[in-house]
């Protein structure tokens, strides 16, 4: 069973700065997306919205309907910012609270408006770990396919938490996702992601360097350039994962 | 998919410390639902509040100290501790890196961000200890438990609102099908706080009164709060009669607040773990429903529940005595549902006084005893139309019944 491996079929990146995407060279890579509906626009959260703009990328890439995808969305904190705010109108006791906000905080928005905004009634998973968000995210992936389900979307998001959540933080507000099949085809192909324990280093990443979503870019990169071989998925740590890419073209 | 086996399991609720207490209530039908205390959030309004005193995290896990925590850890320490020597053998048969957590929750631990947010507001600084990592990211309880019980295999938080421990279960089942682990603790903790009790009221969700699910009356629901933690196995062990045959799991694809009028999500999610089980509805002997005494949702799952099951099937609805644990109820109510297996007993729905006059299944309103039950469901359904539907099996004699 952890031999058999997933497809890759097509993958979708966003940034919500302009610049630092033009910094790491990543073109097609802004908010932008048509999926979400106008008058949600509006109110959604920086998260939501590269998480909708990567998400409709890589089905794109992979030509295949939104709506016939199951959905996995990782992101250790999700809807950081509408969380600061509500958290600030409780600290000043501005009641009623905004009860857009309120169902807007659950950690299921993106993945909620996305199955809403393509019609899709496949499962929805909203999951979180930290700063192996997403290497777990690929482990469920990998989990649903090869139990029940066909074909993923793969959403990894996060924004900037706020200066109150985590001071002085450098976290850059990215989303990836990847469409990913239990059936093989020639191409590009993931095994399963692993984790090497080495009790010798530390946990104790510095929290505020380590921006979570990043983490998928190195399998990104891979990915769109058709590269095969070893990729590590997490930062290193005690448990730091790693997965294999193969490419049958190559 | 391969059923898995229910080797242990506890819950921390309003009505006390572990499955006896929980029980007790349950078969007495007595609400543990009170005028709000922790958050006394200046409209009428009843929860239920876990009373008894929370053990403190200390050590080289105090970073990790919440009120959701302590929860976490009140439920690993009741019953002189039984839930946690479950794990530890389950460590002991296959090794502690096979062995994952899977912990649903709704709003983590951020009681404690609120209050950090309401030192900053009142003296210009966070409060010390403050741990975004380990106190207010989903993850949070999960790593906690992880780290007590010194596990090592993978460990996730899910958050889809009030279905996230019935999804947690779910995911549990797929991680030992799939070969990833062979123990899983699942599960949810959930904590009251003010976001949740201020939220549900701005959306004009929360009654004022004690809540009563599927009654013609009912006016909304009653925040709870708790831990439902549950050890599933590949191997059966000696006394384990459960086992967890299948879940469904489906979204609306409707609205973020209101469920689908007419419980489309809900019944294909029923209807998937059907499927899997390989039962006919027919089978199903009880079915703990989600209902959550607010108008929209209570309607939407009979609804489902009439499209799917024969009017003689018996359901029933237990958040009046436990509140609506949110992103716990999954795994609490999944704990109810083990209770009534294991000692052939169907929960009255408490607060019911007149079953609204829409609703065609057989709602229980007083407690059964001496059901022959083998096959029980149990639903849950969250916010972003998520739904998810787990089938509980018991293939071994009945227990009996304690002097509670």
């Amino acid at each position: 069973m952890s031999n058999s491996l997933l497809a890759v079929l097509g993958c979708g990146i966003s940034f919500q700065s302009a610049d630092i995407a033009q910094a790491l060279a990543y073109e097609n890579a802004d908010m932008k997306t048509d999926l979400l509906p106008a008058n949600l626009r509006r109110r959604t959260s920086v998260a939501t919205k590269m998480a909708f703009a990567a998400a409709q990328r890589a089905c794109e890439s992979a030509a295949v309907k939104p709506s016939e995808l199951s959905v996995i969305f990782t992101s250790a904190l999700g809807e950081a910012a509408i969380t600061d705010q509500l958290c600030r109108d409780i600290a000043r006791q501005d009641f009623p609270l905004s009860p857009t906000k309120f169902h807007n905080s659950v950690h299921n928005t993106a993945s909620g408006y996305w199955s809403i905004a393509v019609g899709s009634q496949h499962p929805a998973m909203a999951m979180a770990g930290y700063k192996d968000g997403f290497a777990l995210a690929l482990l469920e992936a990998w989990s649903q396919l090869h139990t029940i389900e066909k074909q993923i979307l793969l959403v990894c998001y996060e924004e900037t938490p706020s200066d109150l959540l985590l001071p002085d933080n450098q976290w850059v507000a990215c989303a990836t996702a990847f469409v990913l099949s239990s059936k093989g085809r020639n191409g590009l192909s993931l095994h399963m992601p692993y984790c090497i324990t080495d009790a010798t280093k530390s946990d104790q990443l510095d929290d505020k360097k380590h921006s979570p979503a990043l983490a998928a870019l190195p399998l990104y990169d891979a990915l769109t350039q058709g590269n095969s071989g070893t990729i590590q998925i997490s930062p290193e740590s005690d448990q730091t994962w790693f997965i294999e890419v193969t490419n049958a073209h190559a | 998919m391969q059923a898995v086996y229910i080797t242990s399991y506890v819950a921390m609720t309003a009505c006390g410390q572990g499955n006896e207490a929980l029980l007790k209530a349950l078969l007495e039908q007595r609400s543990c639902l009170k005028p709000a205390q922790l958050i006394q959030p200046g409209f009428p309004t009843y929860t239920g509040e876990i009373s008894t005193p929370l053990p403190n995290i200390q050590g080289s896990l105090k970073a990790f100290d919440t009120r959701n925590a302590r929860i976490a850890l009140a439920a690993l320490d009741c019953q002189k501790g039984a839930f946690r020597a479950g794990v530890l053998s389950a460590v002991e048969s296959y090794g502690a890196s096979r062995v994952g957590v899977v912990i649903g929750t709704s709003t983590s631990g951020i009681y404690e961000t609120e209050l950090s947010y309401q030192q900053y507001e009142t003296c210009g600084s966070i409060t010390e200890g403050f741990d975004l990592r380990r106190q207010h990211a989903w993850i949070a309880t999960a790593e906690f438990l992880k780290k007590e019980l010194q596990l090592t295999g993978p460990c996730y938080a899910i958050s889809t609102a009030c279905s996230s421990s019935g999804k947690a279960i779910a995911a549990g089942q797929r991680m030992i099908a799939s070969g990833l682990c062979d123990a899983v603790l699942v599960g949810g903790v959930d904590s009251i706080c003010h976001l949740t009790i201020h939220g549900f009221h701005s959306l004009e969700l929360t009654a004022e009164d004690p809540c009563t699910p599927l009654d013609q009356n009912r006016q909304g629901i009653s925040l709870g709060e708790g831990a439902g933690l549950l050890l599933l196995e590949r191997e059966c062990r000696e006394h384990c009669q459960l086992s967890l045959l299948a879940y469904g799991e489906s979204s609306d694809a409707h609205h973020m607040t209101a469920p689908h009028p007419d419980g489309e999500g809900s019944k294909m999610a029923m209807q998937s773990a059907l499927n899997r089980a390989g039962l006919q509805a027919e089978e199903i002997n009880y079915i703990n429903v989600h209902a959550t005494g607010t108008r929209l949702n209570d309607q939407s799952e009979m609804r489902a529940m009439a499209s799917l099951f024969e009017a003689n099937i018996p359901c029933s609805a237990t958040k009046g005595i436990t509140g609506h644990t949110l992103g716990a109820a999954g795994a609490i109510e999944a704990i109810i549902s083990l209770l009534a297996l294991e000692y052939q007993f169907i929960p009255g729905t408490c607060g019911l006084k007149n079953l609204d006059t829409a609703f065609k299944n057989h709602v229980v309103s007083e407690t059964l005893f001496d059901q022959k039950m083998a096959y029980v469901m149990n639903n849950n359904f969250g916010f972003g139309g998520n739904n998810v539907s787990l089938i509980f099996s018991r293939f071994a004699a009945q227990k009996e019944m304690p002097h509670v």
